[in-house]
Parts: structure tokens; C-alpha cells; sequence
């Protein structure tokens, strides 16, 4: 095992209460010691949940080791289920609690409550947090779904996979029904997230499920096709593009009209228009969840025309998928849950944008790159106050928005030019919403570096180190690499004036 | 150590100055409110000494994840008489108590912060505590200031009244 003090994804019994979390009117009984009450706080402080999680621990202490831990679990059950009245009890165990192997589905069924209740076992030394809520929502969803009464319209469907604490969730659900209801179509229910027990009784009641995150909903899917023989989308819905073919996939199982469908993305024409050249190229490494992380690709290189030069995952179920995208960009796919070897291939791609999670946004900070998160693990900045999906026509306006804003625009960067010898716009004054005043001195580090160039090694001559500080500042890290690497190739020991056009010649071809 | 104790008055008396005078502007809103501590930084108990009789604060409850008595004997001692002390936690049972009490101010870990918050309580981070330096004089008035800031912040946010519905 590896130890770590950061990760991408929580043990399972997480994904368990983001499941639980998510829906209303059931209760999760979780064995667990008292410190994996910490668990709690990623709701209510990351997500500024009003409520504690519908969680009751067992919170057993190592003096209670010696004794009946057993009925300890059976006592926390029965008092749970007497103070929330819920409708169902899900039950299961916390990583250091699986260890004592209480059987806390077995022990809950034995104390005879009046309600169902559904035990999952989640194994927490091999799975983690998504593969949790795939399997508890998947449990819950067999424990549950009733065959329909007579055959659903075509025209229904049930929406899958939001729950508590997931990227952007809350706003996806509200743009994708509204997409949805906008067709004709009508949303059985939507779990997850806001459904009871009883509603998951209802799930049989549609013709077909909208699957919006594979990695939690994916496996009640295929669980449901089986049994109703629902069919399932297989597009998600992130940018322009995949949006037009989810409507198109949707209006084909619902028997619509695709085509009468309002477009109401501004994507499209604010990437055409002159002002967007800049973005041509921009070289971009993208690491998220996978379905996140394929979606981004996508949008940054055919929506955006970004270079996609580095792709990756955590999710190491979804991890084939990831790899397909990847090789559709000449690129291999990282698959990892080691944000230490993110950061160093981050820093080996000499990107110009990080499209991440929150630990990408923390890298990038470090390495003084712009950045924006795209998927899971989330921050608290990652629930806006304001409406701000990732799906849908009104969420390619905000992935427009989000990351194009942390770049400097293309005539900035000409003023910036122009203005470079100005007292305000010189290139070592700070931007001026930091207040006046100099840069502090620019590490190496900070410079997307090639580490096969020694900087120090090759000599530069006073014309051409003054012919290089006439270059604006964000593209002369790049130009005095291209140089050296030159100079280093035709083994050139003095850099002339000279030798700097030959290189931007030599690489312009 | 054979320090004369005139000596050690004479060194602590400035700084014992500066803090008291420090305290001063916190004691006059902290003085008589009520605190409910549940269990969290294993702070609790120092920290409830320290409002009951620097600030005059009410103890409810002073709730501790873990109690050692014996380590803690000096601290207990000078709490007042009949100061409510619990040990571990049944969250949901002493969240009861919280709710009946209605504290002013509530020190609680920061799973339980929001919720209360949202039931109209005011709330102190434990977290923030123990990230904080907080110990000696010089920092006295900065811990005192970590507790008024919750109250002072409710007594400022204003966000109007809903608008009355027309014949209403």
C-alpha cells in the first residue's frame, strides 16, 4: 500500500455517503472508529450543506475492541432508524471497521426494523470512492426497482448518476431536464441525487436512462437494460459537439424530432470570431475523472482548437476509455491516482493551460500556469453561488468562459508588446489588479523548461541577450529554448543576433 | 531556580499589562454570553477556563473527545463549580442539548458548523483554533477575537425582508 497525504478519490464508504447524501429519506448506518466522522465535513463545508449527511457512525473507540462491537453496530441501527424515520436503511462498514468483520448487513437485518434495509460491502483496500457510489447506487437500485405496470411511453426516461458533492451535478441536472423536458420527453426520476427509496421503485417506469456520469451510474445502467431492457446513452453531454449528438441520440430512443431542438450555445461563433485566433495551439494538459477528462479534450481541440498535449485519469475502471481518446491525439494516456507524477508530466509537457481538478489547480499554481478545474475532486470554489453547468448548450458558454479567461488574450498580448518599455506595462511590472509595483524574479522553474537544455551552458552575447529582451516576456521563455536548442544542434558556442533568427527561421518551417 | 519572585513579577508585569488592556474591547461583548463546547480539538477544557474567567463567558456544556483526568486536573480545577463536562460523543443526543441550550456561540468541528448555522446559531471553528497561535499574552486578545468576530459578523449581515404579499 501507498501512503499518501493527497487523493484523487476517498475509500469507498465516501462514494457510499455520497449516494446517501444525495437521495432523501434514506438513512446510512456506517460501522466506523470516531475519527471517519471527519467525512462529514466534506458536505457541509465543501458543499456548504445546510444538513449533515443522513450518516449515523457506530464510533467505536479501541476500548471497545474487547468488547461486543457487534451489538454496538445494532444499537446504533435501531436508535438511527427511531430518531430519522427513514424510509430505508442502507448499511455497511468504514475501511478500519471492515477489518472486524461484523457483518453490518447481516447484524441489521437480525434487530428486525420495519424497514428495508440494503447492506453493501465495499472493499476499501482494493476499490475507492467512485467504484462506492457505483456499487451502493447500484445495490439500492436492484433492492428497489419494480417492474413497470404497463409499458412506459417512449417519449420518458430516468436521468443517472448525480450525487452529493459531485462536479457541478447540481447545475448539469437542472440543464440537462430542461434540455430534456424541452424535447417532449418526459424525466421519470432523477437519482441519485433527490430521490427516495420510493422513487427508485419507479425506475421501471421509463423508456430509456439518461447515463450523466458513467463512473457512478454506469453499472445501475447496465443493471436496468437487463432487467426492463431500458436502453441507455452513451453520449455525455459536455460541449457543443457532444451535445448535439446527445440530442440526437436522446430523440432517436424517444422517437422525436431531433431537429426542432433551439441551439443556445455561444461557443460556436466566440470561437470563430477574430479575437479567438490566439487560442490556436494553445498547448493543454487535461487530467480529470474520465469521463471529464475525454469530454475536455474533445472541446479543446475541435471547440477551441487547443493542442491537446497531455491526457489522464484517476479512474482506472474507466481507464480504457481514456486511452482510446488519448491515442486519438497521438498522445499516452496517464492513468494514475499519483499527483506527483501528474505534476512531472505537467511540467514535461511545456503546457500553456491545465484543465484539471483541484489538485491540478494547486500544481499549476506552482508552476505559475493558468488553469481551470473540470472535474472531481472538488473545492469549495467549486460550488457557485451562481448557475454554472458543465453540461448542455449553457455549459459549453461557461467552459467558454472559464477556460479561455485564465489566458491572456491575443491583442493584449500585442499592447502588452507595444507597451513594453511604458512605466505601467513594462514586462516586470505586476498585472495591475495586484497593485504596482515589480515581478518578483521569474524562477526557472516557473518556465515551462525543457530539461534537456542547460541554460547556463551556452554562452549568449550582449546584442543577442538584448535582441531577446525585446521579445514580449510570455513567449521569450520559449524563444530562448528554441535558440539554445538550435545553437546546442549545430553546435554553435556563442549566441549571435544571428543565431536567434536562424532559429526562429529554422523553427518556423 | 532560586529567581527571586520579585523578578519574575517584575518581567511578567508588562506583558500581563498589555494583555489584560487587550482583552478589554472582546470582554465588553463576550462578557455574560454562553458557550457550548462540543467535542473536537481536545482544547475544549483550557479554552473554557479561559473564557469563564478572563471574559466572563457562561459555560453550558464542555464537551471533550478525550479526558484525562489526572493530565488535566490543574485545568479542571480552575473551572467553576459545576461546570458540565462530557467525554466522546453521542453527536446526536448532545445536539439535542445544543438545540434545547440555545448558546450563543457554539465551538463545534467543522461537520457540524454549517448545519448549526443554518439552524440560526452562531458557531466557532475548533479547527481555527488549534491553527491559530493563540498561547501567551500577546496572543490573548487574538483567541478572545476568534470568538467575538462570529457575533459580530451576525449582528452585521442584513440582507432586507422579504416583501409582504399585497392585502396580506
Amino acid at each position: 500500500m501507498q501512503l499518501s497525504f493527497w487523493t484523487y478519490e476517498g475509500p469507498p464508504h465516501v462514494g457510499a455517503m455520497r449516494v446517501a447524501t444525495g437521495m432523501r429519506g434514506l438513512h446510512y448506518v456506517l460501522h466506523a472508529p470516531q475519527g471517519d466522522t471527519y467525512a462529514d465535513l466534506l458536505f457541509t463545508m465543501i458543499e456548504r450543506n445546510t444538513a449533515r449527511p443522513p450518516v449515523t457512525y457506530t464510533t467505536f473507540q479501541a476500548r471497545d475492541l474487547g468488547a461486543d462491537t457487534a451489538d454496538l453496530f445494532k444499537e446504533a441501527a435501531r436508535d438511527a432508524y427511531e430518531r430519522f424515520r427513514p424510509e430505508a436503511l442502507l448499511v455497511g462498514a468504514s475501511c478500519t471497521a471492515e477489518l472486524l468483520q461484523d457483518d453490518p448487513g447481516g447484524l441489521a437485518r437480525a434487530i428486525n426494523l420495519p424497514i428495508p434495509v440494503v447492506g453493501v460491502e465495499l472493499p476499501a483496500y482494493q476499490k475507492k470512492e467512485n467504484w462506492g457510489a457505483a456499487e451502493t447506487f447500484y445495490q439500492l437500485v436492484r433492492a428497489f426497482a419494480r417492474a413497470p405496470q404497463s409499458p412506459p411511453e417512449r417519449a420518458s426516461c430516468n436521468i443517472l448518476g448525480p450525487t452529493a458533492l459531485g462536479f457541478r451535478h447540481r447545475d448539469d441536472v437542472r440543464e440537462i431536464v430542461g434540455l430534456l423536458e424541452g424535447m417532449g420527453i418526459r424525466v421519470n426520476v432523477v437519482a441519485p441525487a433527490s430521490a427516495a427509496p420510493s422513487d427508485l421503485t419507479r425506475l421501471g417506469d421509463a423508456h430509456f436512462n439518461v447515463v450523466l456520469y458513467p463512473e457512478i451510474g454506469g453499472v445501475a445502467a447496465a443493471f436496468l437494460k437487463r432487467q426492463f431492457r431500458q436502453e441507455a446513452t452513451k453520449t455525455v453531454p459536455i460541449g457543443v459537439g457532444a451535445t448535439r449528438e446527445f440530442i440526437a441520440e436522446v430523440a432517436a430512443l424517444a422517437g422525436l424530432d431531433a431537429s426542432a431542438v433551439a441551439e443556445a450555445s455561444r461557443l460556436p461563433w466566440y470561437s470563430r470570431s477574430v479575437d479567438s485566433t490566439y487560442l490556436t495551439g494553445k498547448r493543454v494538459f487535461i487530467f480529470g475523472d474520465a469521463t471529464h477528462a475525454v469530454a475536455a479534450a474533445r472541446v479543446a481541440s475541435r471547440e477551441l482548437g487547443f493542442t491537446v498535449v497531455g491526457l489522464g485519469t484517476y479512474s482506472r475502471e474507466q481507464a480504457r476509455d481514456v486511452r482510446e481518446a488519448a491515442a486519438q491525439y497521438g498522445l499516452e494516456a496517464l492513468i494514475t491516482d499519483d499527483y506527483l507524477e501528474v505534476e512531472a508530466a505537467i511540467e514535461a509537457a511545456a503546457c500553456e493551460l491545465v484543465l484539471g481538478t483541484q489538485m491540478e489547480r494547486n500544481i499549476a499554481k506552482r508552476l505559475g500556469l493558468p488553469c481551470a478545474v473540470i472535474s472531481a475532486p472538488v473545492h469549495v470554489q467549486d460550488f457557485p453561488a451562481r448557475y454554472s453547468p458543465q453540461m448542455g448548450f449553457e455549459g459549453a458558454n461557461v467552459i467558454f468562459d472559464t477556460w479561455v479567461h485564465p489566458l491572456m488574450m491575443g491583442l493584449e498580448e500585442h499592447l502588452l508588446a507595444m507597451f513594453r518599455e511604458d512605466r505601467e506595462f513594462n514586462d516586470e511590472a505586476k498585472p495591475s489588479h495586484l497593485g504596482s509595483g515589480k515581478l518578483p524574479e521569474q524562477s526557472a522553474a516557473a518556465m515551462p523548461a525543457n530539461s534537456d537544455i542547460l541554460v547556463e551552458a551556452l554562452g549568449w552575447n550582449a546584442q543577442a541577450e538584448a535582441e531577446l529582451k525585446k521579445i514580449p516576456f510570455f513567449v521569450r521563455g520559449k524563444a530562448r529554448r528554441n535558440t539554445e536548442k538550435y545553437a546546442a544542434m549545430k553546435g554553435i558556442g556563442t549566441i549571435t543576433v544571428e543565431t536567434l533568427y536562424d532559429a526562429k527561421a529554422h523553427y518556423a518551417r | 531556580m532560586g529567581v527571586a519572585p520579585e523578578r519574575i513579577r517584575d518581567a511578567l508585569d508588562m506583558p500581563q499589562t498589555r494583555a489584560r488592556l487587550a482583552l478589554q474591547r472582546c470582554q465588553s461583548e463576550l462578557a455574560g454570553r454562553s458557550v457550548f463546547f462540543m467535542p473536537d480539538s481536545q482544547l475544549e477544557i483550557p479554552l473554557a477556563r479561559f473564557l469563564h474567567n478572563e471574559l466572563g463567558m457562561t459555560l453550558l456544556e464542555v464537551g471533550t473527545p478525550f479526558l484525562h483526568r489526572a493530565h488535566m486536573m490543574p485545568e479542571l480545577e480552575a473551572l467553576p463549580s459545576g461546570t458540565f463536562l462530557s467525554e466522546g460523543q453521542h453527536v446526536d443526543r448532545q445536539l439535542d442539548r445544543v438545540r434545547a441550550a440555545r448558546p450563543d456561540i457554539t465551538v463545534c468541528g467543522l461537520g457540524l458548523a454549517n448545519p448549526l448555522e443554518s439552524e440560526g446559531m452562531t458557531t466557532k471553528w475548533a479547527i481555527e483554533l488549534v491553527f491559530t497561535p493563540i498561547q501567551g499574552y500577546d496572543q490573548a486578545a487574538d483567541l478572545a477575537e476568534l470568538f467575538a468576530r462570529p457575533l459580530r459578523r451576525k449582528d452585521k449581515l442584513d440582507f432586507g425582508r422579504p416583501p409582504v404579499a399585497v392585502g396580506a
